[in-house]
């Protein structure tokens, strides 16, 4: 059976995708967004988090992280985690059926990350097991990898919700560590699919929160025939904790104000594509 | 003046009111009832009363009551369109009252024992918690129940239990018709000398409807609303009894009348009924079947929604969802509860509701007759006598007097720790049932039921009081408190002891014994907290929680009752999570000695990383004790989940798998998580602050700190997971 390295599950998730949703995270990304709340998504392998209880008194410096859950008890105060578990695709699709009551007509599963697609064997297995039990099947993706890979997971979504994160290439590079062109083209492979899409802008206050750069990439979209919908979603200076506990410094950045989002959307509209 | 207007000023009274009540009284985890401080210089004393101040029986009660409503002070508000506040309550008016415990002049001394080492809560000598049907009222008006009463004095001539209770009910009655007419003499009084126009013919307009409903029965909407509010104030002053009734199915006969005659409009029709919700939390359903499935949602649900949600204060409406239901009421009942953020409406699942009281015994068309009329109580008006919400056995106490057991015996084993908790959990409920019988042996010659027999069918006719053979049924609620601690407590052990063999039995006891001092012993209790927990899914403490749930069940079914009398279990802990838990050391789930035990049939605080409300959804439908009483669903919505634009489609839609799955009734709080921070740091400045604690929706401010903290950590810290 195939098994792959899981951050998290979330069970009734609002905000990836139609309906009540199980949002499963999987691990490892190749973008290094500036902006980005989940440092632990990024390295594929799991990794030992210190929380803010840690003391720095050392006793966990034999400590694995790919070892025992019960070595983590060795930390006095409690402050020890471990992102990342391993797991099955019938562990994942069990948690997945669990909210089958819930998932309607529009809800169901989405693979996010992290980017899932770097762990194409065990997304594909997941979302075919998922598609024979007959849920809902989505991914969220930054698109940023040779399209092969997207393309052998098609068959079993019933959703595509991409990131366009800057419209500029060498924005994209200096914040991303990649440039879009990748991305764009796979975007528009994306368009010949007929898979229902959304696209979905994070929204960093000066870095993209500007009309010139939404209304760049909304024109873009108009492109692609089954795009469904467009999200702005403002950026908010969360996960500060979660890069203290893997050892890494937080990035600084601000919330977009709530009227530069109305002005953003208004941007956006012009070119058609309701949010 | 607008009726916009007029609730304006009504609500900030009502607030300046609760700010009194706390600065006055203090701090109490209840409902907010709708009483108003009485004059600072008020003083009364029951004139019937042994030495000690007590005082006993229906001739004393009646005496007594009927003086206290003859010197009661009259409460007018030239704005309200009805008349009249209550502001005492005369079953705490004894001496040696405690919430906890009633005052019982009859010695249960053989039960005490048993009674503290389970931890039970008797209800012996407890008082309403079962419903009137108002229906009985409506027709007959105060002048018909007091014919009605004579008449039965004369039939019941010679029977000296008879004769003493229907004196005491036309004392009763004499009592209220006094209150009621000083408070038409001064609402006439008053228009005579009001200046304001509109203020003048308010005040006539109420002296001329109580004059009438001194005798008469209603004939207007506005009259009823006003008769039902004279009960309610009545029966709270008597014993605090607040079940409503099908309100939107007792008003409409008359709001169709007068928009017939042209007496009515909507608007008028929203602000004579939030007043009536105003006047008084009464729990009330709207909507759900009547006895024979047909839907009776009709325009005055929908009104009745429309007055809580202009009125914005403590409400307690339930609305009953079925198959047949009108959609819309439904849809309507979540707009309001996300709008208004203030706990109301509440939902109840008629699906399982009614399957399972059938399993009593009872036909369909009965089972859908009873309805959401308390706390987490469901009744059937007028009909039966329920101590619903008054009997409860402490699940965490019981288990730890069989993990104590274990311990000291041969071969522990989680096994052996079932075997002794289902011995001593039968021992409990037997315990729980000889108090029913005592109570219901004596407790009409200790306190009549004077109010609520009014409004059921039979004490009157029969001379006898409902605790004592007056109602057709007598379906007694047994509810189970601590269901997560013992679930994740088997849980913890199985998996660390039995399964991983991480932890032996020698080094449980001994943590627990020492309350997890130290920190090896603390290092014990993370990684207990750390094991499979009830609410998870799939899980160990899910296994166990369905055992617990079906012995409970079982023992409770088949515990031995005098003929004619049911037991039904039911999850709930009310208010009492935190005094339930003062009695309950160490437990191997990690929680700390004297720590609150978990919520009614809820998981404990932290069940899962994600606290994915469809998962809670699941395991509370998984636990129900299935026989028409409830384990409510507590679900706290936090302010991010609330503000979303998908989140009352979601909601609805966890509500409709809840009651498919089995659920019961559920409450929903949605809370403003910096609110309650604040409020938590400074309650006398948020006094409009409403929670849904339990089954009740409460001002935040007049809950206790300690009550105050937990409400405070269980919502923020869903919202932080």
């Amino acid at each position: 059976m195939t098994a792959g390295v899981v951050t998290d599950i979330q069970r009734f998730s609002l905000d990836d995708g139609p309906g009540i949703r199980t949002t499963v995270f999987l691990k490892g990304c190749g973008l290094r967004c500036a902006w980005c709340h989940n440092p632990e998504t990024w390295s594929p392998r799991r990794q030992l988090m210190r929380g803010p209880a840690c003391r720095g008194c050392g006793a966990c410096a034999s400590v694995v992280p790919a070892g025992d859950a019960a070595c983590l008890e060795r930390c006095p105060t409690g402050a020890l985690d471990v992102a990342g578990a391993v797991m099955r695709v019938d562990e994942v699709l069990a948690e997945v059926l669990e909210d089958r009551d819930f998932y309607g007509a529009d809800g169901g599963v989405t693979l996010s990350g992290g980017e899932p697609v770097r762990q194409h064997a065990f997304a594909a297995a997941l979302l075919a097991a998922c598609r024979r039990a007959g849920v809902h099947t989505a991914i969220e993706t930054g698109l940023a990898y040779p399209w092969a890979r997207l393309a052998a997971l098609l068959p079993a979504l019933d959703l595509v919700i991409f990131d366009i994160k800057l419209w500029d290439a060498a924005r994209h590079r200096r914040y991303t560590g990649r440039t879009n062109r990748q991305i764009l083209a796979n975007a528009r492979r994306l368009g010949e699919t007929g898979i229902p899409l959304i696209a979905r802008t994070p929204v960093i206050a000066g870095i993209n929160d500007c009309p010139r750069e939404i209304a760049a990439i909304a024109e873009f979209l108009r492109q692609l025939p089954n795009l469904i919908g467009y999200e702005l979603l403002p950026c908010h200076p969360l996960g500060a904790d979660k890069y203290r506990a893997l050892g890494l410094a937080p990035p600084a950045f601000d919330a977009p104000p709530p009227a530069r989002m109305a002005e953003l959307r208004a941007a956006a509209r012009r070119d058609r594509h309701d949010l | 003046m607008t009726y916009e207007q007029r609730l304006d000023r009504l609500r900030a009274r009502k607030l300046a009111q609760t700010r009194e009540k706390l600065a006055r009284l203090g701090a109490q985890d209840e409902d907010d009832y709708g009483n108003v401080p009485p004059p600072a210089e008020f003083r009364w004393t029951p004139p019937c009363a042994d030495a000690d101040g007590a005082f006993h029986g229906a001739a004393a009660w009646g005496k007594n009551f009927r003086d206290l409503l003859e010197h009661h002070p009259v409460y007018l508000d030239p704005d309200d369109a009805l008349a009249g506040r209550w502001m005492f309550m005369l079953s705490r008016m004894r001496p040696n009252y405690r919430l906890s415990q009633s005052p019982f002049p009859f010695d249960y001394a053989h039960l005490r024992e048993e009674q503290a080492r389970y931890d039970i809560t008797s209800g012996i000598g407890k008082d309403a918690h079962f419903a009137p049907d108002y229906r009985i009222g409506l027709a007959l008006g105060w002048g018909g129940l007091a014919e009605k009463v004579r008449r039965a004095r004369r039939a019941h001539a010679g029977d000296p239990e008879a004769e003493e209770l229907l004196d005491a009910e036309l004392d009763a009655l004499a009592g209220i018709r006094s209150w009621m007419r000083r408070t038409a003499e001064a609402a006439r009084a008053l228009a005579e000398a009001a200046d304001d126009p509109a203020r003048r013919r308010n005040l006539a307009e109420l002296a001329a409807i109580n004059f009438r409903l001194l005798d008469a029965p209603p004939h207007t909407f506005r009259e009823a609303c006003q008769w039902l509010a004279w009960f309610n104030m009545a029966s709270r002053t008597y014993n605090r009894d607040g079940a409503g009734g099908q309100l939107d199915a007792l008003l409409a006969p008359y709001y169709e009348a007068d928009l017939a005659a042209g007496r009515l409009d909507e608007e008028a029709a929203i602000f004579y009924l939030a007043c009536l919700l105003l006047n008084d939390p009464h729990y009330y359903q709207i909507g759900g079947p009547d006895r024979d499935g047909r839907d009776q949602t009709s325009p005055v649900s929908f009104l009745i929604l429309e007055a809580a949600h202009r009125l914005k204060v403590s409400c307690n409406l339930t609305i009953r969802v079925f198959d047949g239901m009108d959609a819309r009421l439904f849809r309507r009942g979540l707009e309001v509860l996300f709008q208004d953020r203030l706990g109301y409406p509440r939902f109840s699942g008629d699906r399982a509701l009614v399957a399972g009281f059938m399993r009593n015994g009872f036909d369909a068309a009965t089972a859908r007759e009873r309805i959401a009329l308390g706390c987490n109580w469901m009744s059937l008006p007028g009909r039966e006598y329920t101590l619903n919400d008054l009997v409860k056995i402490n699940l965490a106490k019981v288990f730890e007097v069989a993990l104590h057991e274990t311990f000291s015996g041969d071969a522990p084993s989680t096994g052996a720790v079932m075997t002794r908790f289902e011995t001593h959990l039968r021992r409990a409920v037997q315990c729980a049932a000889a108090g029913i019988d005592f109570h219901l042996r004596h407790q009409y010659r200790n306190e009549p039921e004077l109010l609520l027999n009014l409004l059921s069918h039979g004490p009157i006719e029969r001379g006898r009081d409902a605790s004592h053979g007056g109602v057709e049924w007598y379906n007694l609620g047994i509810d189970g408190a601590g269901l997560a601690v013992v679930a994740d407590s088997f849980a913890a052990i199985e998996q660390w002891i039995e399964r991983e063999r991480r932890m032996s039995w020698d080094a449980l006891r001994d943590a627990l014994a020492h309350n997890f001092a130290g920190a090896e012993r603390e290092r014990i209790r993370r990684r207990l907290a750390r094991s499979e927990r009830y609410g998870h899914g799939r899980s160990l403490g899910d296994k166990w929680a369905g055992e617990i749930t079906a012995c409970f069940t079982r023992l409770v079914k088949s515990a031995p009752t005098p003929p004619g009398r049911v037991l039904i279990p039911g999850w709930f802990s009310w208010a009492d999570t935190v005094r339930f838990g003062t009695t309950v050391g160490a437990t191997p789930n990690g929680r700390f000695a004297g720590a609150p035990i978990s919520h009614g049939a809820n998981p404990n605080p932290g069940f899962r990383r994600d606290g994915a409300l469809t998962a809670l959804v699941k395991a509370v439908a998984r636990v129900q004790p299935g026989y028409g009483n409830t384990a409510p669903l507590q679900l706290e919505i936090d302010p991010g989940l609330a503000g979303s634009a998908r989140a009352m489609e979601a909601v609805g839609r966890l509500l409709q798998a809840h009651f498919a799955l089995g659920g019961t009734l559920v409450n929903i709080n949605i809370v403003d998580a910096e609110t309650l921070r604040a409020a938590h740091r400074g309650p006398e400045r948020y006094p409009d602050l409403l929670v849904r604690v339990t089954g009740f929706s409460a001002y935040f401010s007049r809950l206790s700190p300690e009550f105050r903290q937990l409400v405070v950590e269980r919502i923020i810290g869903m919202e932080d997971s």
